[in-house]
Formats: C-alpha cells, sequence, structure tokens
C-alpha cells in the first residue's frame, strides 16, 4: 500500500501539479495582499483595530478561496491523477501490478487528499505570513486555534467530496468534463452561499466545505440533520459507484 | 482556408467539447429559472433578470470556460501525438494556426448564442413576456460588441497552451484571470480601465448603465493586448519543436 502511494508521487514528480497545488494555495493571499499594498488604505492607529481587521482579513481569505478556487483546483488535482493513465496510454502497464484495483484506486485516493492538505496548508501559511508582512501584528491565539480547526473541518469535508470528480474522470477518461463540473460547481455554491449560508444551501452537498467558515465565523446557523445525511449520502453513494466502476472498467 | 476549419470542426466532432460549450451557456439560465421557481420570486423586469444572470457568467464562467477551449483546441495535438501529422500538411503554420483561432471564435459564439437564447426563453417561461424591440437590439449590439472583445483576449490561453503543451495550465490561466477580473471589475483602482481582460464585462454591462462607463480605454488596451499576444503567438507556433 505504501509503495503505492509512493509511486503515485513520484509520477506527478515532472508535472505541473504540485507546482499548480502551491500556486492555488497562495493564489488569494496574494491577490489580497497586492490589493492592499496597493490600495493605501489609512492607517489603522490601535492595536484592537488592527487585530479586528486582521481577523476579518483571515476569514475573507477562508471563504474567497473556498468559494472560487478550491472546487475547480480539486477536481482539477483529482482528474489528472485518474485520467493521465488513459491520456498516457499507461493504464495497461498500471493494471499489471501485482496490486489489487481497489489497492491502487484508494492509492491514488489518499495521494488526492495529500495533495488537498498541502493547498490547505500553504493557504493558511502563506495568510498569516501576508497579513503579518503588512500590518505587522498577529491575530490572538484563541483565534488562531480556532481558524485552523475550522480548516482541518473543512479538509475533512473536501474529501467527502472527492468521488465525484473521480467518478466523473473515471467514466469519462478525460480532464475536461471534471474541470467543467467543478467550475459548474464553484458557480452554483457561489450563488447558493453569496448571501449567507441559509437553510436551502445546506441541502447542496457541494456547499459542505464553505459552510464552517460560515458557521464559525459569521455565526449562520447549521442544521446538523441537513448536513451530515447529505454528507454521508454524497460520500457513500459516489464511493461505492466509484470503486464499482473502477473494478469493473474494461482495459483499453 | 475553408478546408482548414472544416478538418478542425471535424474535429471535434467526437470531443465533449461542443456539449460543454452549449452546458456552458445554457448553465445559468437554468439555475436562476429553477431559483425563481423555488424560492416563488416577485416579477422581474427584463434588466433585472439579465443583469442579475450576465454578472456571474462573464466574471467566473466564462473566462475559464474559453480558456479550456483554446486549450484544448491547440494542446490535444500534442497529447494525442498528432503534431507530427498536422505539421505535415502542404499548408504554413501560420494558416493552421488562424484556422484553429477561428474554430475557437467560433465555439466562443455559440456559447453566447446558446446563453442569448436561453436567457430570453427562460425570461419567457418565467413570466409569459418578452422585453420591448428597442431594448432587444440594444442588448444583441452590445452583445456582439463583447463577443468581439473575446475575440481579442483569447490569443493570451492560446500562447499558454502552445508553451506548457497541456490542458493544465491554461485552467490556471483562467482561475487566474477570473480574479483579475473580479477586482478589476470594481472601482477600486484607476487601472482598472486599462485591463484589457474586463473589456467584454464593460460591454455587457453598458447595456444596463448606458452612460457610467467610458469604453475607450477597455477598446484600445484589448487591441493592443491581441496585436501584441498575436504576434507573439505566430512567433512561436512558427518556431516551435515538433514533439
Amino acid at each position: 500500500m505504501f509503495n503505492i502511494i509512493y509511486s503515485e508521487f513520484v509520477k506527478l514528480k515532472k508535472s505541473y501539479i504540485l507546482i499548480v497545488a502551491l500556486f492555488s494555495g497562495c493564489v488569494i493571499s496574494g491577490t489580497i495582499f497586492i490589493t492592499d499594498m496597493l490600495r493605501q488604505r489609512n492607517e489603522l492607529v490601535s492595536l484592537t483595530e488592527r487585530v479586528s481587521f486582521l481577523e476579518g482579513r483571515i476569514v475573507d481569505i477562508d471563504r474567497m478561496s473556498a468559494l472560487f478556487i478550491y472546487n475547480i483546483i480539486f477536481s482539477l488535482i483529482a482528474a489528472y491523477i485518474f485520467s493521465r493513465e488513459h491520456t498516457d496510454k499507461t493504464a495497461n502497464t498500471l493494471y499489471a501490478y501485482s496490486a489489487g484495483r481497489m489497492k491502487i484506486f484508494f492509492g491514488k485516493f489518499i495521494t488526492t487528499c495529500a495533495l488537498i492538505v498541502f493547498v490547505y496548508l500553504i493557504q493558511v501559511l502563506t495568510t498569516y505570513l501576508s497579513l503579518y508582512i503588512e500590518w505587522g501584528v498577529l491575530p490572538s491565539a484563541k483565534f488562531i486555534s480556532a481558524d485552523i480547526k475550522v480548516n482541518i473541518c473543512s479538509i475533512l469535508l473536501q474529501f467527502l467530496l472527492m468521488p465525484i470528480p473521480i467518478l466523473i474522470a473515471n467514466i469519462t477518461r478525460n480532464i475536461i468534463v471534471p474541470i467543467v463540473y467543478g467550475l459548474l460547481g464553484d458557480v452554483m455554491v457561489g450563488l447558493l452561499l453569496g448571501a449567507g449560508a441559509n437553510i436551502y444551501s445546506q441541502f447542496c452537498p457541494l456547499t459542505l466545505p464553505i459552510l464552517p467558515f460560515y458557521h464559525y465565523h459569521k455565526g449562520d446557523p447549521i442544521d446538523i440533520v441537513i448536513v451530515s445525511g447529505s454528507a454521508i449520502i454524497t460520500f457513500s453513494v459516489f464511493m461505492l459507484l466509484c470503486m464499482y466502476h473502477y473494478s469493473k472498467v474494461d482495459i483499453d | 482556408m475553408l478546408n482548414i476549419i472544416y478538418c478542425e470542426i471535424l474535429k471535434l466532432k467526437k470531443s465533449y467539447i461542443i456539449p460543454v460549450a452549449v452546458i456552458g451557456g445554457m448553465f445559468m439560465s437554468i439555475l436562476f429559472e429553477l431559483t425563481s421557481l423555488v424560492f416563488k420570486e416577485s416579477m422581474q423586469t427584463f434588466e433585472q433578470y439579465s443583469s442579475n444572470l450576465e454578472i456571474p457568467n462573464i466574471v467566473v464562467l466564462y473566462t475559464i470556460l474559453f480558456s479550456l477551449i483554446a486549450g484544448f483546441v491547440f494542446s490535444r495535438e500534442f497529447t494525442d501525438r498528432t503534431s507530427s501529422v498536422i505539421y505535415t500538411y502542404p499548408i504554413s503554420r501560420i494558416k493552421i494556426f488562424i484556422g484553429k483561432l477561428i474554430t475557437i471564435d467560433m465555439l466562443i459564439s455559440l456559447v453566447y448564442l446558446v446563453k442569448v437564447i436561453s436567457i430570453y426563453f427562460s425570461y419567457y417561461i418565467l413570466n409569459h413576456m418578452l422585453p420591448e424591440s428597442t431594448f432587444t437590439m440594444n442588448y444583441l449590439k452590445y452583445n456582439i460588441y463583447s463577443l468581439i472583445a473575446q475575440f481579442l483576449i483569447i490569443p493570451i490561453p492560446i500562447l499558454v497552451t502552445n508553451m506548457s503543451k497541456n490542458l493544465i495550465l491554461p485552467v490556471i490561466y483562467g482561475i487566474v484571470g477570473t480574479v483579475v477580473t473580479m477586482i478589476a471589475s470594481g472601482k477600486m483602482f484607476q487601472i482598472n480601465d486599462y485591463v484589457p481582460l474586463v473589456a467584454p464585462y464593460k460591454f455587457i454591462m453598458k447595456t444596463y448603465i448606458p452612460n457610467l462607463i467610458d469604453l475607450n480605454h477597455s477598446v484600445l488596451s484589448g487591441i493592443v493586448c491581441f496585436i501584441i499576444s498575436m504576434i507573439i503567438c505566430i512567433y512561436q507556433y512558427n518556431k516551435d519543436d515538433i514533439v
């Protein structure tokens, strides 16, 4: 099992995916950093004012990256890991490994999850670093630990959504359709959560990774039954479909 | 020349790109139709309905969708290993390049066409009426201007694709372009008028806010962007090695 995951990482070494993951962690915090620099906002004098402004900025960066970047980037990563076996015609080699297909599938799945954790880690690090460079203060330790907890919640909920792009990539054997799925999902989530997390938008499983930010930082209420129900149903249905399809699919 | 374009369109026939273009054009109309039906909103005027629909369309969806289309048309020669075939045609590389560019432009026009038709159709289903003809003429006129502005910025993703020979980097360019469009469509900085990426957005908004937006800067920057990126593209496409 460990060998399979290692070989997946070795396959990624010469591709653009690692750079893409690094970049997508930096893009929103970098943009906010540059725009704040250019704007020359009036100096916030007192320390408490600055700290509360900073906390607002951190929440904004978290929320914006989860809304606009993550869905499309993660479906790109998942689709790339699964579909390049078909586009590079290496599926024959892969299925001749002396490992069961389920093991290969989970190896790829764990690689995807590791890249997701990597993106989140980069995003949190660059957020705090850029804001510290700009304002010279850090928020309180309580806020930082709460923020890390919220981010871990969001990561776990992202894992639950990953089977959807994986299934699409396996069925179409192509990288385009998963990207379009991510794009349309992004737009839909942006519209659903644009005005805050109301009860209707919690029915859509694609909003799951963003709900923690709204719940903990903005105080929007969450219906635990709906959220956990949609999470469990989405994950189990798509995971079963994925595993069934991956074990039955023909090699060509 | 006609043969090259025909041949490019034939290559697209068995791929997912034409359904993707049609879905990309219709998606927002379907979503807004569904939300209006679910939430039972009170009657909107056509201006409100279509402006609510166009902003996410053009800011978030289209930059990535069009760079995906451009990336697909150019990069599949490399991923399918058919570039060695296409460069042995008895046709110069510039003609092949222009043929591919026209194909991309046709796909973009398809997206815009589907968008306009689906907006009118969905509004008619919701409210059983259509806007008056003067507004429609104005709307169509500015949509065509916006389409031309999209043609002006499409060489940038083509250049990114040809340099990376991959479909991933054009998508990343699309994400960056979306972020840039989001920032530059506001009124935050002076330089916003000179960003060529916002030209399509500004032309669409001109329909709804007739006298607020001055478009000279956008048009100029769009044309400059087209000429420069086109020259670099053609140079790169001519000098490129066959892999």
